[in-house]
């Protein structure tokens, strides 16, 4: 890891030389310090890095346990590894390329490249982007730690349950993919809300939303769909990890809970992942691909509609990966046919593609070779997933070597070779090299041909009936050549990766220096010397028309655009607003801080406390995470009001203004977005366990306590109604006080609802209840911290009549907590009352 | 209307069809679980399905009426095309209602 | 059917595809490119639509036809009951019912059967690949599935959900016999085993706690055994000859031929204790 960007080298770019002092004064601003003091980087461009280089990693370690899976399953009868060990490795296969490569290699590209194609200098919220690496590596680490000590999971990726319950996995595996993930999930959702914040307010003036580049709008659909989308997992890995801590019967039909309800929360996640995976590679495809083309993406708006479709229907497949667990025909049909009905935004992204190479004049150079793959592997893993939503045919070949096949045909042609093209487009912005080209193409051929004879017998090998994950298989079945095809084949791509990290070494150390914009591209992250400096742009660009970097380079760099100026000792980057992209303010952006690996380090202890059942000490962990959260959120904003500064280009705007334009609040609306999921699929879960669970109703409901349920809605309302009030009155003091006694009264009704249920280990019921009890508790307590913390920022004169910021946010706590929490009190109080007798 | 008041509303009213084609979508699943789960008689839940199918595509027609009106500028075309695709993802999507069986 | 029609039709497709990216990356020769509307409303929607709503139809269609429904005639009915790693079945209708038994799965061939799949422990799946599709076996959820073979004969069945670290063999056979043949089959399953023999007392003692040897009579947490000599597979595939020595060869190897199974070791057997066993078993056909 290498830590400040060096200059841009002598020759390197077009640009006339800037005003003196400018680059230098800037640099002294946004670098890092060196040494330790690496760890304290916020940079986007480092921690972008970061995350693809760790992803990278894992990519490796993930495709090593690739090659033992079919080592293993070379010849029949194969005693390589064992049974035991096999299932540890094809868990940790699967687990490792989707949790620790596909989601944060995308992740890590988007922290490097968004700031630099929207033009700004950095992402809205550079510390929480160094703590979601943090809690990636530590979680990765984590989960990879395990293999190397022989407690890694063995119940498979997809975790189902009783298998993966405490009579069937004892011991720590299960723990560990529950709480690692989870962990690592922390990040996945922190980057969803710095996407989906940086895009809509961070960006370059003029930068209207039909103008920005196509890849932001993949990435910020992308984004959007990870708040919906990773809830529901992270919900079922508490839930799974309560029952199998505590006893907890949410999957136990037995006492009243379900394995179901772990197979539809998985996929309720499982699916749209894929989706997740899939759209930012497109996005590299439609931004790589034009350029090659030499002519702008043909139906920009199109694909802006097909993107959305997509994501949305990305979320009613989820059911196709239960064909065959009994549930009736009807309901079967309306997740084929939107299973089916996902094909058709892909297809017109792929005729927009080929729209534009036709209309353009192309030039064939390595990425779009990379692309062809693309082509050829994704529209052919297309085609076998719109033949698995078909639902007789599934009931053939789902679990067989057939699903292996498609869904390395959409994920490694749908993901991988666009991240090579990609990775072959960028690598001389991040290294400010060009690339040495013939082992690039030979690096092509071996995967693509090795990546062919792979996976394209195991079509074959499925219909003929071999099933998923078993270890070994016997002779004279017709499976014999096909699996060793397969196996010789998977080590031709092996040597493929291994060339393209040869490549890359090499053009690191020994490619001709890049040439500004070396591709004629059409985006701005080429209007910058190579490598990029730490503030990307001396003055940030306004837009009024193409995205033509070498036009608007020479205005950047001279610092005659937006902010080529240094005050105060400020990071200044525009904010604007989300429609139009007119400026609106002039984000204040934090320094390199330890804060962000504090924090990273605290949510550890409290995680690796409980995997280990140190739970005294888990708590200590959650504890110096909400001490540091505090710490994190009093540090910004100032003690007066926001001055009206000039921003360049005669125009002026003011900087750091602490109301709703904030970005601060956009972020609490998105984290507030995750968290509805996550309450609809708790919801969803208990409505879940009434109606399909077996074993119910429960054998005892808590008597009905009209007061309880009374007092619980009146703490509830007072809270919001305080908090609503505080942004009206004279003085917010007294309504916040009133807001945090609602709050306060309120958790100890809810205390006492949850005290009166049944018991939790008993029935599925008495758990269900608690845990929907125990989310309005905590709901409640976050509104009780919010109103005294924004007491405490108005005592210190954080706030003021245009900077109400604290009160706004508090205010969509609280009606947050509120709302959620009166369906809570409606679930626990009269669900019992009207289903008694 | 001005400039920047359509774009936003343009994204808006994308996300809203959607969101409406995800309400049918998943209330079709809701009814058909219920129906099955509590036996109604075979004519009400029939009644029910074909309810939350048709009763959000006629929304779904009514906004499009409105977007159609409300086309100038490319974010509110993405809205039109976008209610336009909710339009017949919802109606696609309860297609197997009139060929597949209820409950088995 | 619907297979190869899918298969051709995306074999065109792919080509299609394919066909129309080389068109469009020569450079050579002038091309004439389509309106926008025609390239991205007409082959990226239309086409795909109309392709899509034929397909969903015809998947319908057939799906409606494989479901377990009343629809006159009765079906063969039999229980599959999955567990770690094994299947057992019962047979609810036949003479002496019901009769239990495990990891062969006799029906009659021409008629339909219709199974009902349970699983006692983690969740499995029912899959007989030339028989039709599978069915997952999920605690608390049984379920239906229908099949029917055609002629007599032998099919692999296999569980089809990993379901631990012996999910590889829990394989199982389906016979399907010629009606006679099949009443003949059930006859001799329900016939109790010698009490005479040699071997009884010694299978009482060392393995009566686990498995019974009487279809009829079921108990312990091991599988049924009546009927075990004429299986062609012991321990769901794990020993898939049927050499004469296989039941000494199971008694004394099993540890290793299907390493993590609920047997207990059987080292501290005697030699001749386990001779007879062997012989025991050997006549239980």
């Amino acid at each position: 890891m290498s830590g400040t960007p060096q200059r841009s080298e002598p020759g390197a770019s077009t640009a006339n030389p800037p005003p003196p002092g400018l680059d230098g004064a800037l640099e002294a601003l946004w670098g890092t310090p060196r040494g330790w003091g690496r760890l304290s980087a916020v940079n986007h461009t480092i921690v972008g890095r970061r995350f693809i280089v760790t992803a990278f990693v894992f990519f490796a370690i993930g495709g090593l346990l690739a090659m033992l899976i079919r080592a293993q399953l070379a010849t029949p009868a194969n005693a390589f590894l064992g049974a035991a060990v096999y299932n540890q490795i094809f868990t940790m296969h699967g687990t490792v390329m989707m949790f620790l490569f596909a989601i944060p290699m995308f992740e890590g590209l988007a922290v490097y490249l968004l700031p630099k194609m929207l033009g700004a200098r950095d992402l809205a919220f550079p510390r929480l982007s160094a703590y979601g690496y943090w809690c990636y590596l530590f979680g990765g680490a984590l989960v990879v730690g395990s293999l190397v000590l022989g407690v890694a999971p063995d119940s498979g990726w997809f975790m189902y349950t009783p298998l993966s319950s405490r009579p069937y996995s004892p011991g720590i595996h299960a723990d560990v993919w529950l709480i690692g993930i989870t962990f690592v999930e922390v990040s996945a959702v922190a980057a969803a809300v710095e996407i989906v914040v940086s895009v809509l307010k961070v960006r370059a003036a003029g930068m209207a939303l039909n103008r920005m580049p196509i890849f932001a709008w993949y990435l910020l659909v992308t984004a959007g769909m990870m708040l919906v989308g990773f809830p529901p997992l992270i919900l079922g890995s508490i839930l799974l990890e309560l029952e199998r801590a505590f006893g907890w019967p949410f999957f136990d039909p037995l006492r009243g809970g379900d394995p179901l309800l772990w197979q539809h929360l998985f996929w309720l996640f499982g699916h749209p992942e894929v989706y997740i995976i899939f759209l930012p590679a497109a996005g590299v495809v439609s931004t790589v691909l034009p350029v090659f083309a030499r002519r702008p993406l043909v139906g920009y708006s199109w694909i802006v509609v097909s993107i959305i479709a997509m994501a949305f229907l990305s979320f009613g497949l989820w059911v196709h990966h239960m064909f065959a667990v009994g549930i009736p025909h009807l309901a079967l049909g309306f997740f084929s046919a939107a299973s089916m009905m996902v094909a058709i935004p892909t297809a017109v992204q792929i005729f927009a593609w080929i729209g534009t190479l036709l209309r353009g004049r192309p030039v064939f150079q390595l990425p779009m070779l990379f692309i062809c793959g693309f082509f050829f592997i994704f529209v052919a893993g297309g085609l076998t997933g719109v033949m698995l939503a078909v639902v007789p045919f599934d009931w053939q070949v789902h679990d067989t070597h057939f699903v292996v096949a498609h869904l390395h045909y959409v994920l490694i042609g749908g993901f991988l070779f666009p991240m090579m093209a990609g990775a072959y487009y960028w690598l001389p912005h991040f290294t400010g090299r060009m690339p040495v080209h013939h082992l690039g193409t030979a690096s092509f051929w071996l995967v693509f041909v090795g990546f062919n004879l792979t996976f394209l017998p195991m079509h074959l090998t499925g219909l003929l009936g071999m099933p998923r994950r078993v270890y070994t298989y016997a002779p004279g079945l017709g499976w014999d050549a096909l699996n060793l095809l397969s196996s010789v084949a998977s080590f031709v791509m092996a040597i493929g990766f291994a060339l393209f990290v040869v490549d890359i070494a090499l053009q690191r150390r020994f490619g001709r220096p890049a040439p500004a914009d070396p591709w004629g591209a059409g985006t701005l992250e080429w209007a910058m010397p190579l490598p990029p400096p730490s503030y990307n742009f001396a003055s940030q660009p306004a837009v009024d028309g193409p995205l033509e970097p070498t036009r608007l380079a020479t205005a950047i760099m001279t610092g005659e655009q937006h902010l080529g100026v240094t005050r105060n000792g400020w990071r200044e980057t525009l904010g604007v607003d989300a429609a139009t992209g007119r400026p609106d303010q002039v984000l204040l952006l934090p320094g390199p801080t330890f804060l962000p690996l504090w924090m990273a380090l605290a949510t550890g202890t409290f995680f690796v406390s409980a995997l280990f059942k140190l739970y005294l000490l888990s708590l200590a962990g959650a504890a110096a995470v909400l001490v540091l959260a505090i710490l994190w959120l009093w540090s910004m904003g100032e003690r007066r009001d926001p001055p009206l500064v000039p921003i360049g280009l005669g125009q002026s705007a003011l900087a750091g203004p602490a109301d709703r334009r904030s970005p601060l609040h956009a972020a609490l609306a998105c984290t507030l977005v995750a968290d509805a999921s996550f309450f609809a699929s708790l919801a969803f879960g208990y409505a879940f366990l009434w109606v399909i669970a077996p074993n119910w109703p429960p054998p005892a409901l808590p008597a009905p306590s009209p007061a309880l349920a009374a007092m619980a809605a009146a703490g509830l309302v007072a809270t919001t109604l305080g908090a609503w009030r505080a942004g009206r009155a004279r003085s917010p003091v007294a309504p916040l006080a009133l807001s945090a006694l609602g709050a306060a009264v309120a958790m100890g009704a809810l205390a006492a609802t949850i005290d009166r249920l049944p018991s939790v280990s008993a029935h599925a019921y008495g758990a269900a209840s608690a845990a929907l009890g125990a989310y309005a508790l905590f709901h409640c307590g976050l509104a009780l911290v919010a109103a005294l913390y924004t007491i405490a920022r108005v005592r210190a004169g954080f706030v003021s009549p245009v900077r109400h910021l604290a009160l706004c946010n508090t205010r969509l706590l609280a009606g947050y907590a509120a709302v959620t929490g009166l369906i809570v009190v409606a679930l626990l109080h009269a669900v019992p009352a009207m289903v008694a007798p | 209307m001005t400039a920047d008041r359509r774009a936003a509303h343009g994204l808006a009213t994308a996300l809203a069809a959607f969101t409406l084609w995800a309400v049918a979508f998943t209330a079709l699943y809701v009814v058909q679980a219920l129906g099955c789960r509590y036996a109604w008689s075979p004519l009400l839940h029939q009644a029910m399905l074909f309810g939350v199918w048709l009763v959000p595509s006629v929304a779904l027609a009514l906004m499009l009426g409105f977007a159609w009106t409300a086309r100038r500028g490319r974010m509110a075309r993405v809205g039109l095309a976008a209610t336009a695709a909710a339009l017949v993802s919802t109606l696609w999507t309860g297609l197997p209602l009139l060929l597949a069986s209820t409950c088995v | 059917m619907l297979w190869w029609w899918m298969l051709g039709g995306a074999t065109v497709i792919l080509a299609a595809v394919m066909g129309l990216l080389f068109y469009a990356l020569r450079t050579d020769t002038p091309r004439r490119a389509p309106s926008t509307l025609m390239l991205l409303g007409g082959a990226g929607m239309a086409l795909p639509l109309l392709v899509l709503t034929l397909l969903l139809v015809f998947s319908l269609r057939t799906g409606e036809a494989l479901l377990p429904r009343a629809n006159g005639e009765t079906p063969f009915r039999v229980e599959a009951h999955a567990r770690q790693w094994w299947w057992e079945f019962i047979y609810p209708d036949v003479e002496g019912r019901p009769l239990h038994t495990a990891g062969e799965l006799h029906i009659p061939a021409g008629r339909a059967v219709e199974v009902r799949v349970v699983a006692h422990d983690v969740i499995h799946s029912f899959w007989v690949p030339r028989l039709g599709g599978k069915m997952d076996a999920i605690p608390g959820h049984p379920n239906r599935i229908r099949l029917q073979a055609d002629a007599p004969g032998t099919y692999r069945g296999q569980c089809a959900e990993f379901c631990g670290v012996q999910h590889t063999f829990m394989g199982f056979l389906v016979i399907a016999h010629a009606e006679d043949r099949f009443g003949e089959r059930m006859q001799a399953l329900a016939r109790p085993p010698a009490a005479d023999h040699p071997g009884a007392a010694d299978f009482a003692a060392s393995c009566g706690a686990c498995h019974s040897a009487d279809a009829r009579r079921p108990h312990g947490a091991g599988p049924n055994l009546a009927g075990v000599a004429s299986r062609r597979w012991l321990g769901g595939g794990a020993l898939a000859d049927d050499a004469p020595d296989r039941f000494i060869r199971w008694i004394a190897r099993h540890p290793e031929l299907k390493p993590g199974s609920r047997e207990p070791d059987h080292a501290l057997l005697p030699a001749d204790a386990a001779g007879r066993i062997a012989r025991f078993l050997e006549d239980l056909r």
